[in-house]
């Protein structure tokens, strides 16, 4: 059986300690960005990594991918030979930036000789950590908006199920990018003030940055209480910006991701939604799983804890749960306050007790991308 | 083992002009407004590979790309800080990788696994590889495999970002494959090898051939075909002299089906790495 083993993350949340305080106290912590959009002077909500000011080299993402990828390998005590066995899968909605800043400084092409001959371009991060810390020549990235660590996640499983591999580092990041912010702002997709997945008055979704490093593995190489049991990954083609409101697309693949773990509904203790607070994504979810359930399970969003982090959220979200499972509870769904008659069901407003089951985790992401996963920890 | 059963390439070279809106429009007029000239190219060689096939619902489809859609990127780039406007909504939801993918499923109706990925060397080898073993697990039953790279200019800075230090000539491309573990029917086997070979374990492995193979260097390989043909002196080894883009494996495995026998191995090579996938006519 595929194993997880953990890892470690960035976030909003802060250190392990503070974030397991706040995620059990239903608390979290946000910032803000200004952003001058059309003339005008516009304020959102924003969940920062760190509060501290960042300059542009900070901004590049490999400084805080080699700290989780450092800090995992430390906290697991994988040595050299390990890593070399070790395959790396990275997901985000963003592209590398090695090549975007070129391009970037180069927008009236007046630098086109600053520019070094070396392959650069997606991928480079994949390229620069398995360098570093001599992982497994096997390494892809993956660009599948807000299910791309997620899709890591699932191949990784299946690479290690092959033999190819016998451990699976899979990075999920996400960090502030203007054109990202800006985009959704186009869009109108931004709430100003919170995130309230499933709320009658949600207002859409609220952006995050994180940076992960989960590490997978077998049973027959490093055993864990943790198990990743299935995932599936679906298309649907109603809309490029996201899933049929009558929730058949997220049935389909939830429902697969349960045929492929011959498990049944009542066998999933909890369920992390993908719970954007986007009017029609939270519509979709709670249609797509009534299909399936007969009755509500417990089910909570991290979006308010974390924000959207798009890209991220598929191996930042899963470490979370193993982390509050591991500490004992299911975190309520913060700023949820008033039923949705339209959604009838409501999600976790009190933390739930629990530790250990089955536990499902849902993601949704544009370009009809939906993906599903089922992950179990066993009881002592 | 995993079998091809449908192939297509699109080919420009860096000299030629091809209107792939114009061609795309003759087929389905309805996207081309909200689609761009990348995702186009991945429509047109998608189409060229199943369009007469009615595929099952749950077909995957696996893309990958070299740079991706750079020049959306171009183009929000241009908007921020030269136009000083924010992102025209149809470039922000195309400059997700993944939005071709969409267009791709929606237009021949599949609703399988669709994943996007990149890597900067093999990166049609690495998807290759992850095919054949999702194929041979039975997680999936039939792939349409595809790889897509835009011909981007000035072509000096598009050549130093791929790592081409020499005046190689560009080209673009769209090349697709729909693979399955069935051989029923099929044009070919395809086996991509499992290793990440250097030198040595190339050399090794290139011994293993039989002499009935022919060999394609890949793209990257210059200095490197000296080695080749020092190991298979009796093989018919082959440099591939189309214009550089990342995915042209796909291309060259196309070509060859095209030719309609026999048996061939093509190798490429990426900071002096191997990598090999072997292809033989039915």
């Amino acid at each position: 059986m595929i194993t997880l083993l953990g890892g470690e993350l960035l976030s909003a949340l802060g250190e392990r300690e503070t974030r397991l305080k706040l995620l059990s106290e239903g608390l979290y912590k946000t910032t803000e960005k200004k952003m001058d959009f059309l003339g005008e002077a516009l304020t959102f909500t924003y969940y920062s990594m760190d509060d501290g000011p960042r300059n542009s080299a900070l901004s590049i993402p490999l400084t805080y991918l080699e700290k989780v990828v450092q800090a995992t390998i430390e906290k697991l005590g994988l040595n050299e030979e390990a890593l070399s066995r070790c395959g790396l899968f990275i997901g985000s909605a963003s592209n590398d930036l090695s090549l975007s800043l070129p391009l970037g400084q180069n927008y009236d092409n007046s630098q086109v000789e600053t520019v070094a001959c070396e392959r650069i371009g997606n991928g480079f991060y994949a390229d620069h950590l398995m360098q570093r810390f001599g992982l497994n020549s096997f390494s892809l990235t993956y660009n599948t908006a807000c299910t791309s660590s997620a899709n890591a996640v699932i191949d990784a499983a299946t690479m290690l199920e092959s033999g190819v591999i016998d451990y699976a580092l899979v990075i999920g990041f996400e960090m502030f990018a203007p054109i990202s912010f800006e985009g959704f702002a186009t869009m109108q997709l931004l709430s100003p003030e919170k995130i309230a997945p499933f709320d009658r008055d949600r207002a859409g979704i609220v952006l995050g940055e994180a940076v992960s490093a989960l590490m997978m593995s077998r049973d027959d190489v490093a055993p864990s209480a943790w198990h990743y049991l299935s995932g599936d990954v679906r298309c649907e083609t109603h809309s490029v910006t996201g899933a049929n409101p009558d929730g058949t697309g997220i049935r389909d693949v939830i429902k697969a991701t349960l045929e492929r773990a011959s498990l049944g509904v009542d066998d999933i203790r909890a369920v992390k939604a993908h719970g954007t607070a986007s009017a029609l994504n939270d519509l979709a979810e709670i249609n797509g799983m009534k299909m399936l359930f007969e009755q509500a399970p417990e089910f909570f969003s991290f979006k308010p804890y974390i924000g959207h982090t798009l890209g991220s959220c598929g191996a930042t979200e899963l470490l979370l749960m193993m982390e509050c499972v591991d500490a004992g509870f299911i975190p309520s769904t913060p700023n949820f306050e008033h039923r949705d008659d339209e959604l009838e069901w409501e999600p976790l407003k009190e933390r739930s007790s629990c530790e250990d089951g089955n536990f499902m985790l849902n993601y949704f992401g544009f370009g009809g991308n939906n993906s599903s996963i089922i992950i179990q920890k066993r009881g002592a | 083992m995993i079998y091809i059963h449908n192939s297509s390439s699109v080919y420009h070279s860096e000299d030629e002009t091809f209107d792939v809106k114009a061609a795309w429009k003759a087929i389905e007029p309805k996207t081309i407004r909200r689609t761009d000239r990348f995702i186009q190219l991945s429509l047109l060689g998608a189409y060229r590979a199943v369009d007469h096939l009615t595929l099952a619902k749950d077909t995957g489809l696996y893309m990958a790309s070299g740079q991706g859609n750079l020049a959306v990127f171009k183009r929000l780039r241009d908007q921020r800080y030269i136009q000083k406007q924010p992102p025209k909504p149809v470039d922000f939801i195309n400059s997700l990788s993944n939005t071709s993918g969409f267009y791709v499923a929606q237009y021949l109706k599949i609703e399988g696994k669709n994943l996007n990925v990149s890597r900067l060397g093999f990166v049609i080898e690495t998807l290759l590889l992850l095919a054949q073993t999702d194929l041979e697990s039975d997680r999936e039953r039939q792939l349409l495999l595809g790889g897509v790279d835009e011909l981007q200019t000035p072509v000096a800075f598009t050549r130093k970002t791929l790592g081409l230090c020499d005046d190689r000539a560009l080209g673009e491309g769209s090349g697709w494959l729909l693979l399955s573990k069935e051989r029923t029917g099929a044009l070919a086997s395809i086996e991509v090898e499992k290793r990440e070979m250097d030198a040595d374990a190339l050399a090794l492995y290139l011994k293993g051939i039989d002499r009935s193979c022919s060999i394609l260097c890949g793209q990257r390989m210059v200095s490197e075909c000296a080695l080749v043909e020092a190991c298979c002196p009796h093989h018919d080894v082959i440099k591939n002299e189309a214009g550089f883009y990342e995915t042209a494996l796909l291309g060259a495995i196309h070509a060859f089906l095209q030719s309609g026998s026999g048996t061939r191995v093509f190798i490429d090579t990426y900071n002096k790495r191997y990598r090999a996938v072997k292809v033989a006519v039915l």
